[in-house]
C-alpha cells in the first residue's frame, strides 16, 4: 500500500513545508492572541463577539502568513491591530452571520466552579462574576478598552499606550478613572433591587449587551 | 426617602482588584481553547482566488504563460479560419487558444 498524504506538504508560493507554515503561524498566534483577545473583549464587551474577531483577525493572518512572515514583530502586531480594529468596526455596523468560536468555547465552561467548591459557593461565584461582567460592560469603551487590556491582556500601561496610539500618562489616568467608575457600577449594582445574582447562567451576558447598545 | 437616592459607598479597591483577577481567570482562554481556535483557523481553506491566479500565472508552467507559445501560428501567424482578431501590436490571438477546456483557462476569459 503506498503511503500517500491527502494535504499538500509544500506552499507553492514558497516552497516551505505546510507544518513549517503551521509552526510560524502558531508562533505568532501565540504572541499576540491574548492581547488582541483583550483589546476585542475591552472594544465590543461582548465576550462571544470578541471570540469571532479574534478568530477572524488570525483567519486573515493565516491567509497572509507570508506577508507577515516578512514583516518585523512590531510590525506583525500592527497588522493584526489594524485588521481586527477595523473588524470591529465591521461587526458594530452588523454582525456576521457566521457562527463562530463560540460554539466550542461557551462561558458555562469557563464559570464551571472546581470540584472542591461547595454549591453555595459555587453560586456566590458566579454572582460575582456577573456582577463583575455587567459592571465592565456598563463602562463607557474607551475606559473598558484600557482596564481590559491590562486585566486580562496583562499589558503595562506604556504598552497600552503603544497599542492604542496615546501617551502613557493618559493610558495611566484612564486605568484610574475606569477603577473608579468600576468600584461606584458594583456598588450600585450590589445595591439594587434587581441585582443579577439569582438569575441562571444564560443571563450572564443581557447588562452587557444592553450596555454596549446604550453606548453605540 | 433621601437615602433610597444617595450613592451607595464604592467597593473597596482591594475587593475591586480581587474581582477583576477572578474575571479575568474566567475570561482568559486556556491553552486547550485556544488551540481549538488555532485548529480552526489553520484548517481554513486557503483564499478562493489564490489557486486560481496561481495556476494563471505560475511561471513554471501557469495557463497564462503556457496559452501563449502554443496558440497556433504564434510565430508563423494564426491560422485564418481561427482567427478572432490581431491586437495592434500584432499580438495575434487563435480561438483554438480561447475555446480550450482546461478549467484554468475560463475564469481568464470572464475577466477580459
Amino acid at each position: 500500500m503506498g503511503c500517500l498524504t491527502t494535504r499538500s506538504t509544500v506552499c507553492p508560493m514558497t516552497g516551505r513545508p505546510a507544518d513549517d507554515r503551521e509552526a510560524r503561524f502558531g508562533a505568532i498566534y501565540e504572541a499576540h492572541r491574548q492581547t488582541l483577545h483583550a483589546y476585542f473583549l475591552g472594544r465590543t464587551g461582548d465576550p462571544e463577539l470578541a471570540l469571532d474577531v479574534l478568530q477572524e483577525t488570525f483567519v486573515r493572518a493565516w491567509r497572509n502568513l507570508d506577508l507577515l512572515l516578512g514583516l518585523p514583530e512590531a510590525r506583525q502586531r500592527a497588522w493584526l491591530f489594524a485588521i481586527g480594529r477595523n473588524l470591529v468596526i465591521d461587526q458594530y455596523r452588523g454582525r456576521a452571520a457566521r457562527t463562530a468560536a463560540h460554539d466550542a468555547l461557551t462561558v458555562a465552561a469557563q464559570l464551571a466552579a472546581p470540584a472542591a467548591e461547595s454549591a453555595e459557593q459555587v453560586v456566590e461565584r458566579a454572582g460575582e462574576l456577573r456582577l463583575i461582567e455587567a459592571a465592565i460592560g456598563r463602562l463607557p469603551e474607551d475606559l473598558r478598552t484600557v482596564l481590559v487590556l491590562q486585566v486580562l491582556g496583562e499589558r503595562t500601561s506604556a504598552e497600552i499606550g503603544e497599542l492604542l496610539g496615546r501617551p502613557a500618562g493618559t493610558v495611566r489616568y484612564q486605568l484610574s478613572r475606569a477603577r473608579k467608575r468600576l468600584a461606584q457600577e458594583l456598588a450600585r449594582l450590589e445595591s439594587a433591587p434587581e441585582t443579577p445574582t439569582t438569575s441562571p447562567r444564560s443571563r450572564a451576558r443581557e447588562p452587557v449587551r444592553e450596555r454596549r447598545h446604550e453606548h453605540v | 426617602m433621601c437615602s433610597q437616592h444617595s450613592e451607595p459607598a464604592p467597593v473597596s479597591g482591594r475587593r475591586l482588584s480581587r474581582l477583576l483577577a477572578r474575571w479575568a481567570d474566567a475570561r482568559r482562554l486556556d491553552a486547550r481553547q485556544a488551540e481549538a481556535i488555532r485548529q480552526r483557523i489553520v484548517a481554513e481553506p486557503p483564499p478562493p482566488d489564490f489557486d486560481w491566479w496561481w495556476r494563471l500565472l505560475d511561471p513554471a508552467g501557469g495557463s497564462a504563460l503556457r496559452a501563449l507559445p502554443s496558440a497556433p501560428g504564434w510565430e508563423a501567424g494564426p491560422d485564418a479560419d481561427t482567427r478572432l482578431f490581431e491586437a495592434p501590436g500584432g499580438l495575434s490571438t487563435g480561438l483554438s487558444s480561447w475555446a480550450q477546456d482546461d478549467a484554468d483557462f475560463r475564469p481568464y476569459l470572464r475577466l477580459t
